[in-house]
C-alpha cells in the first residue's frame, strides 16, 4: 500500500512541477541571439473523432487535441513511461495547426509523441505514444526554420500504421509572414529520420 | 508476438468498474445484431485470479465505452456487442490476503482487439499474465502474452457447457456450428 501512496504523491508532483514546454513565439524581436523559431505541424490521420478524447474535471495543462512532441538535443529512446524531466522542452502541438516555438539554434530530436487520450473521470489515464527518431536540423545563425508536417496515420486502436513528413512550406511560409512580417527568412529544413 | 503492457492498481473498491460498465447496456441476448466476443487469460502468475473483465469500445466513440463480461475460470465473454471495434480494457480480481486489484490494459499494442463489421462470434485470444519489472516509484506493471492453449474450440465448448443462459439462447446453435468448423 505504501508504494501506492508514493505513486499518488509522484502523480501530484508531476501535475505541480511539470517542466516548461517550448514557448510559442509572438515576435521575432524577442528571440535571443542563439535562438530560432521552429515552424511545423503535427497531423493525425484520421483526426480525433468527437468523443474519442476524454479530458474531464479540473485539469491543468494543454491536452485537448494536442500531441506533445518530446524533444532533446541528444537522440535517445523515449522511456515507455516518460519521467517528469523527459517533458522538458516539449512542443505542445495543437493537431492540425502550425506551431511557432522558440528553441535553441542547435540540432535537436523528436524522441516521440504523446497524446493524453483520457484524463479525469472514473477511468484510468490513457496515453497514446507516437514514434520519434526525427532530427530538427537547426544550426547557429538560424532565425526561423520550417521542419514540415509530421503526419501520423493510425487505426481505431491507435496503432500507428504510417508516418510521413510532408512539405507544406508554401502554406507555412504564408502563415509565418502573416505572423512576423516579410523581413525574416524561413529556412526550409524538413525533419529527417535518424537511427538511434 | 507483441505483449500488451498495462498497469496494476490496488483499489479499495471496484468503484471504477461499477461506475462505468453495465454488462449488456440493456440489450437482449437474442438481438440479431449482437456479436459474441470472448477470450481467456491465465492468471496463474498474477496476484489474484480474475473475477471480472471489461471490454472497451473504441469505435464508434461512445460515452459508455465499457462493456462488462461474464468470467469463468479465466474465460471472459459477452454476447451483447453491436458492430464496432473493441479491445480488452481491464481485468479485476481480489484475494483475502492481497485485496482488490485492477489490471488496466494500455490502449496500444498487442492483438486483443476485434473489429466487428457483421454479427458473429469473435475470439480475442488466449493470454497469460506476466509480471513486468518496474521501479520503486513506478506503478506496478504487467504484460499479457498470447498463448496457444486453450484453443478457441475448447473455450467455446466450455462456454456452452457452463452457461445455461447461452445454452438456451440463439447462441447455442451458432457456437456448435463454429466448433464444428474449427474442428474440420
Amino acid at each position: 500500500m505504501r508504494r501506492g501512496w508514493l505513486v499518488a504523491l509522484l502523480a501530484l508532483a508531476v501535475a505541480a512541477c511539470a517542466p516548461a514546454a517550448r514557448a510559442p513565439l509572438t515576435s521575432l524581436s524577442s528571440l535571443d541571439r542563439d535562438e530560432v523559431v521552429i515552424v511545423g505541424k503535427v497531423e493525425l490521420v484520421p483526426p480525433l473523432r468527437k468523443g474519442e478524447q476524454k479530458i474531464r474535471g479540473m485539469v491543468v495543462g494543454n491536452f485537448e487535441n494536442t500531441i506533445y512532441l518530446m524533444m532533446d538535443e541528444k537522440l535517445r529512446p523515449l522511456p515507455q513511461d516518460p519521467r517528469i524531466a523527459d517533458y522538458a522542452g516539449r512542443i505542445e502541438a495543437l493537431i492540425g495547426s502550425t506551431f511557432f516555438v522558440r528553441s535553441k539554434a542547435v540540432p535537436s530530436y523528436v524522441l516521440g509523441g504523446i497524446l493524453f487520450l483520457e484524463i479525469g473521470g472514473n477511468s484510468p489515464q490513457q496515453k497514446i505514444y507516437f514514434p520519434g527518431g526525427f532530427q530538427v536540423a537547426a544550426k547557429p545563425g538560424d532565425r526561423a526554420i520550417y521542419v514540415g508536417t509530421l503526419r501520423y496515420h493510425r487505426d481505431e486502436f491507435f496503432e500507428i500504421t504510417r508516418v510521413t513528413i510532408v512539405d507544406e512550406y508554401r502554406e507555412a511560409s504564408a502563415e509565418f509572414e502573416a505572423k512576423f512580417g516579410k523581413g525574416a527568412i524561413l529556412r526550409k529544413a524538413l525533419m529527417g529520420r535518424v537511427k538511434p | 508476438m507483441k505483449n500488451r503492457v498495462g498497469v496494476l492498481l490496488l483499489v479499495a473498491a471496484l468503484a471504477i468498474v461499477a461506475g462505468c460498465s453495465s454488462g449488456g447496456h440493456g440489450r437482449d441476448i437474442n438481438d440479431p445484431v449482437n456479436s459474441l466476443v470472448f477470450g481467456y487469460v491465465d492468471m496463474a502468475d498474477a496476484p489474484t485470479k480474475v473475477t471480472g473483465a471489461q471490454i472497451r469500445q473504441v469505435a464508434p466513440p461512445t460515452d459508455k465505452p465499457y462493456w462488462g463480461t461474464d468470467v469463468k475460470d479465466g474465460l471472459f465473454y459477452t454476447y451483447y456487442l453491436p458492430p464496432g471495434s473493441y479491445q480488452l480494457a481491464t481485468l479485476h480480481g481480489s484475494s483475502f490476503l492481497r485485496g482488490e486489484h485492477q489490471y488496466n490494459m494500455g490502449r496500444q499494442g498487442g492483438d486483443a482487439g476485434v473489429r466487428i463489421e457483421k454479427p458473429g462470434i469473435y475470439f480475442l485470444g488466449a493470454y497469460k499474465y506476466k509480471t513486468v519489472k518496474s521501479g520503486m516509484f513506478e506503478q506496478s506493471k504487467f504484460g499479457i502474452e498470447r498463448v496457444s492453449t486453450p484453443s478457441e474450440a475448447e473455450l467455446l465448448q466450455k462456454l456452452l457447457d457452463t452457461d445455461a443462459e447461452v445454452k438456451n439462447s440463439v447462441w447455442a446453435d451458432k457456437i456448435r456450428q463454429r466448433i464444428a468448423r474449427l474442428k474440420k
